[in-house]
């Protein structure tokens, strides 16, 4: 790997990005964790029925799903951290305020999907969001709007952001092609996928598939 | 320092999912990866009624903490009697009248007739709570 190569790799995970991007992206995520801490089934886990509590590795003290008045306290506080990121703007010490109220949203989010992980199914949709906020945890608190100058100071929590959540969006395709080979991609199900996606000619696509389709589903 | 964490910390990232090792929240991405046959097997819980009447547990329709019970099925026969009992019990209280559970293997092989696709199954009996005698 030549100088010029790191250069761009370094550049890719650690490039500058200004302060109100930064600001911008963070406000993103913590109302992504606060609607899903809110309004996703929790306070439905329990009373769980017997003989199906599996907990994930940091769970693993707990024998069973935590009582109703837990989820509902975790939720609140949650959301009340969600609220104290943006009220955390107008505070004194900012940076705090803003640091450990993200932090604090991030831990009730990944402690309530937890509980729904425990259950034997890892949840995807949960895990996209948890870790693509990882990287933010470490942002400065002290970006506003204002700051329209890149800097890697606040550059380097965004960009690796989206290498992670790129790399998990690799990682899902890697599996893929490597369970089904690359002739699935070819498959007829692959080309009505991509088809519907793009909208063409839809009732054409269902006669094809069929007509064709040789069980390929996936 | 902080380049130097980012990179392993990624690296790593990368080489657990390679590598199949899942301590949740880290998971392999997995998802959707496998390639569906026309040949599928599959548990599936059906509730015995005090009359004897069987029906197929539409586990989509149970409350929350009633779903996705399939996912520890599958499985089933690795675990021990008293975490089978314990599974099966707890699926009784999803519903009213149901006197017993019967968890059955389900084979079901898709087909195309006249151009469209039919479906047919086959069931083995692999446990029943409480013991409501044969199906």
């Amino acid at each position: 790997m030549t100088v010029s190569d790191r250069r761009r790799v370094s550049d890719y995970l650690f490039g500058p990005e200004t302060g109100a991007r930064l600001v911008i992206v963070q406000a993103g995520l913590v109302v992504l964790m606060a609607a899903r801490i809110v309004f996703s089934p929790f306070r439905g886990l329990t009373p769980e029925p017997a003989g199906r509590w599996r907990p994930v590795p940091f769970l693993g003290n707990l024998s069973q799903m935590p009582d109703l008045w837990v989820i509902v306290a975790l939720q609140i506080l949650g959301f009340v951290a969600a609220v104290t990121w943006f009220a955390g703007a107008k505070l004194p010490h900012r940076r705090a305020w803003r640091q450990g109220a993200f932090a604090l949203t991030w831990v009730c989010l990944i402690v309530l999907a937890g509980f729904r992980a425990s259950r034997g199914k890892i949840l995807h949709n949960d895990l996209l969001l948890i870790w693509g906020a990882v990287p933010l945890l470490f942002a400065s608190g002290d970006a506003t709007l204002a700051d329209r100058t890149p800097t890697r100071r606040f550059g380097w929590t965004i960009r690796t952001s989206i290498v992670l959540v790129s790399l998990m969006y690799v990682l899902t395709g890697y599996w893929k092609l490597r369970n089904t080979g690359i002739e699935w991609v070819f498959s007829d199900w692959s080309y009505a996928i991509i088809v519907t996606i793009l909208l063409i000619d839809w009732p054409r696509v269902v006669d094809r598939v069929r007509a064709k389709r040789v069980m390929t589903y996936a | 320092m902080v380049k130097l964490a980012v990179v392993t910390f990624l690296a790593a990232f990368a080489a657990m999912a390679v590598a199949r090792v899942e301590p949740w929240p880290f998971t392999a991405w997995r998802l959707f990866s496998q390639r569906r046959g026309p040949v599928s097997v599959a548990p599936r819980p059906y509730a015995v009624s005090s009359n004897g009447n069987e029906t197929a547990i539409n586990l989509g329709a149970l409350p929350v903490a009633y779903r996705q019970v399939n996912r520890l099925l599958v499985k089933f026969g690795s675990y021990s009697e008293r975490e089978r009992k314990d599974l099966c019990e707890g699926e009784r209280n999803a519903g009213h009248d149901v006197a017993g559970i019967r968890i059955y293997r389900v084979t079901s092989r898709r087909h195309i007739e006249d151009g469209e696709p039919v479906t047919r199954s086959t069931r083995k009996l692999r446990y029943t709570c409480p013991d409501l005698g044969p199906a």
